[in-house]
């Protein structure tokens, strides 16, 4: 019985940082849900993005993942590592956006709010000369055309691999899947990627 | 050692990815000097991982915070608005936190939290302009749910 009590103990102290706020959450702590919202924002609106590639759908959906991740704090339970269970909820939105002809309907939403409407972009200040940013261009659009031909799981497993570094366990919670699917669907779109974008090199 | 390109891509990927320990580096490089087929494959992998690195993704608009704000505290308590834009008028937050969390304390930690003594009024164009996006986005939501009979969100609740 103590040794439980002691690894009880020992479990919480060795808790990631980023479950302890979740905690704290939970606890009606807000400041502590702005603290992974800061944190997580970008990575996960960027992974969003370039499973949906439409700017505007992937912050949508990464409103619907935090109100999520927001509403789910009362029965939070550190089982997974929280970078794990945060991209387990993006991608099943990802998925299921990119499955059902939902999205048809959300991009005629986003088109209509998007007229007249204006919004402030932190755009960087940046002024690379016109070749390159052509160049940049046909590059950036071979990518983001290998990437979309890729069936949505391996597209997933490949963003989460290259962009958020994430192991194949961390992977495989992500998905749902096993650690040796993981594998199987990463090489499968290695790969395809390989001969695709042959001719960038 | 096993031909990588035919039967351990993963050592092959993780070299791409430079997420190979120094000793498994000196094995796989000993293989490569010898091995066209892992060459090839090596520097093809390498142009997909370059290629990816070049993707960059799009910047953020910047009332997403204050969207997300705000339809956590439309769903928080529905009535808090009148008690907001009183509040509202008294612009204030409480000195030294971050925007983020001065925001938050102003829609979601409002009428969740123990009110103590009103906070320090500051003046800040930045978390003005906060309150203003916080404002319309909480405007538009409202028509939405109008025009919906209230029944956005479907299957949010889903997971
Ligand atoms: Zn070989």
């Amino acid at each position: 019985m103590k040794t439980g009590v002691q690894q009880t103990v020992v479990g919480v102290a060795a808790l990631e940082h980023d479950a302890q706020l979740m905690l704290r959450v939970r606890e009606g702590d807000q400041a502590s849900f702005g603290l992974l919202l800061e944190k997580y924002r970008a990575p996960v609106v960027h992974f969003l993005y370039r499973m949906v590639q439409n700017q505007a759908v992937a912050e949508e959906l990464a409103q619907e993942v935090f109100l999520r991740v927001y509403r789910s704090r009362t029965s939070y339970e550190p089982a997974a590592r929280f970078t794990t269970w945060l991209f387990r909820i993006a991608t099943h939105l990802a998925l299921n956006w990119l499955r059902d002809g939902k999205h048809e309907r959300l991009q005629e939403r986003l088109d209509e709010e998007g007229e007249g409407q204006t919004v402030r972009r932190d755009v960087p200040d940046r002024r690379p000369s016109a070749e390159q940013i052509l160049l940049k261009r046909v590059r950036r659009d071979e990518i983001r055309a290998a990437i979309a031909a890729l069936p949505a799981k391996q597209r997933a497993a490949v963003l989460m691999h290259k962009y958020q570094e994430m192991d194949y366990a961390q992977i495989a919670g992500a998905l749902g899947c096993s650690e040796s699917a993981v594998k199987s669907l990463l090489f499968r779109a290695y790969e395809t990627l390989r001969a695709r974008l042959r001719r960038l090199a | 050692m096993r031909c990588p390109e035919t039967d351990n891509q993963e050592l092959l990927v993780a070299y791409g990815a430079g997420r190979l320990g120094s000793r498994e580096t000196a094995k796989l490089e000993a293989h490569l000097a010898e091995c066209e087929a892992c060459r090839v494959a090596c520097a093809a992998q390498a142009t997909v991982w370059k290629a990816l690195d070049g993707w960059e993704a799009e910047p953020l608009a910047s009332d997403f915070d204050a969207r997300l704000l705000a339809r956590i505290a439309s769903e928080e308590q529905p009535g808090w608005r009148r008690r907001w834009r009183e509040w509202l008028r008294a612009v204030a937050a409480r000195p030294a936190v971050p925007a983020f969390a001065a925001l938050f304390m102003v829609v979601a930690g409002f009428w969740l939290l123990p009110r103590g003594a009103p906070p320090e009024p500051r003046a800040d164009a930045a978390l003005v302009r906060e309150i203003e996006i916080i404002e319309a986005t909480l405007d538009d939501l409202e028509m939405v749910k109008e025009l919906s009979g209230g029944d956005r969100g479907e299957g949010a609740r889903s997971l």
